[in-house]
């Protein structure tokens, strides 16, 4: 490897080494034992690698990280909502959650995925914003539509004026029933067997899906949207679903969280998962406009590893729990501004380059012209 | 057309799932009741303690007088109960039940189910 060769490793993986770099620095400082470090990885795991796996399919199309995966998360909330009133439990109550909200996640996906049409080329802050949007709409139907309108029969769900869901809904119907579905114990570390098997199959479908004439035409529009339009492939159908496959996936992916944490925070549960999700790939040395299986499950551990060390760093540094998490905070927001910096510098130079190689050649051809 | 078929009978087919979703995966609340009890002008009088247990699961011992709690899931359910006659002989009553999905919370009533009540299974 030459001198080139190691500034370009490190430029493009600059964001996992710096993580690896403060695990490394973390870890020892907040004394946790390697069992716990472990098992909360595990639980971690299980929790959001389908949600991150889940914003790989509009990067293959070349829509970025999609932020709007929260209009997902507010569809699988939805679903969540309905069976916990119907009482509908274990893995049948999981199951109804996510065909309920299927077609939500579908019709949210559509309108996400027309609206980033309109915006090509700022395909990450419309969706963003977007997220906001429908959080709106989310809002008025579970505030004011449900008991209402649209009818909910326990009184235990709604709020005391008789409509609107509290703030809070207990799912003990689904609680762990997918994590604790096949209970493999290894040492005193819990694996949430049956969950990561199921993300087995996203990853061999996201992997099957690349080879596909859809997957390849993604790759196409990824590339360059007007070379695949000469080629005949329909840009924006097959930008809408990549966004709509992203959405339902997320949709999914929410589901399985929630039933992992076991509580659902009807206003808020969904408004982090973006964020959170696009942090934790960018971690495992994604990119804006390339990202892999083994980003998002590097991306998970390294992201965690901060979530669970650094409040017991911060106060053996410096006595406050509290200083700790400010700076995991501030790590984990700069890492998203960083790899959007990267990102752009990324592009600059490639732009730069290509237009010294157009000048050169343009330089060979006229003196050699000159001296014909 | 047929394409429209298809995807009819995709519809469809997540329709039917959706219900043996719901139907199988409901959970109901069920009362036991060990208390004296009036039926249809019938009264049923609470006189043993008892043992039961609703589909295999684990035995819960309920005294005189008393109430307890258990859920189930699904539609089909055996109910168990134990107890010793005024004899000292050790009787088991086995009642197999259904229940639908209109349903939600109901009472199994014990004095009416040793008489040999009709309605020993009511809804609250």
């Amino acid at each position: 490897m030459n001198n080139k060769n190691i500034k370009k490793f490190f430029i493009n993986n600059a964001v996992p080494i710096m993580f690896i770099v403060l695990s490394i620095l973390a870890i020892p400082l907040a004394g946790l034992s390697g069992e716990y470090l472990i098992q909360e990885m595990m639980t971690r795991l299980a929790r959001y690698l389908f949600l991150v796996l889940s914003l790989l399919i509009p990067i293959i199309a070349g829509m970025g990280l999609n932020f709007g995966i929260v209009l997902g998360a507010m569809a699988g909330q939805i679903g969540l909502i309905f069976v916990t009133d119907w009482s509908v439990v274990g893995l049948s109550g999981m199951t109804l959650a996510i065909i309920i909200s299927m077609p939500i996640a579908i019709i949210l996906g559509w309108i996400a995925g027309v609206a980033l049409n309109h915006a090509k080329g700022r395909e990450m802050v419309t969706s963003y914003i977007l997220g906001f949007f429908i959080n709106g709409v989310y809002q008025l139907v579970v505030l004011y539509g449900m008991g209402r309108i649209i009818p909910i029969s326990s009184n235990t769900m709604l709020l005391p004026r008789g409509y609107g869901i509290r703030n809070a809904v207990d799912l003990e119907n689904i609680r762990g029933c997918l994590d604790k579905l096949i209970p493999l114990k290894i040492g005193n570390v819990n694996i949430p067997l049956a969950t990561f098997l199921l993300v087995g199959v996203l990853c061999v479908f996201i992997i099957w899906f690349r080879k596909t004439k859809l997957g390849q035409d993604m790759r196409a529009v990824g590339q360059d949207m007007e070379v695949a339009a000469n080629a005949g492939i329909p840009v924006e159908r097959t930008r809408v679903l990549s966004i709509v496959i992203s959405t339902v996936l997320a949709c999914i992916g929410q589901i399985i969280f929630l039933q992992n944490i076991g509580t659902m925070n009807t206003y808020n549960s969904h408004e982090q998962i973006g964020m959170f999700s696009i942090a934790a790939l960018l971690v495992g040395g994604a990119s804006v406009a390339k990202a892999s299986i083994p980003n998002a499950f590097i991306g998970i551990i390294l992201f965690h590893i901060m979530f669970v060390v650094s409040p017991r760093a911060g106060k053996t540094l410096v006595g406050d729990a509290q200083i700790g998490e400010y700076f995991r905070v501030f790590i984990s927001y700069g890492i998203i501004a960083l790899a959007l910096v990267l990102h752009a510098w990324r592009i600059y130079k490639e732009k730069e380059r290509a237009r010294m190689m157009f000048r050169e050649a343009n330089s060979s051809v006229s003196s050699e012209s000159e001296k014909g | 057309m047929r394409r429209w078929l298809i995807r009819l009978g995709i519809v469809v087919g997540f329709i039917v799932i959706c219900f043996l979703l719901y139907s199988f995966g409901k959970q109901y609340e069920i009362f036991v009741d060990n208390k004296t009890v009036t039926i249809s002008e019938t009264t049923y009088e609470a006189k043993y303690a008892a043992v039961y247990n609703i589909d295999d699961s684990e035995e819960t011992e309920i005294k005189l007088k008393k109430r307890k709690k258990s859920y189930v899931v699904g539609p089909n359910h055996v109910f168990v109960l134990k107890y010793v006659d005024e004899n000292g002989k050790d009787v088991e009553i086995k009642k197999e039940f259904n229940l639908s999905t209109d349903r939600e919370s109901l009472i199994v009533n014990i004095p009416v189910l040793i008489e040999g009540g009709s309605e020993w299974l009511i809804d609250k």
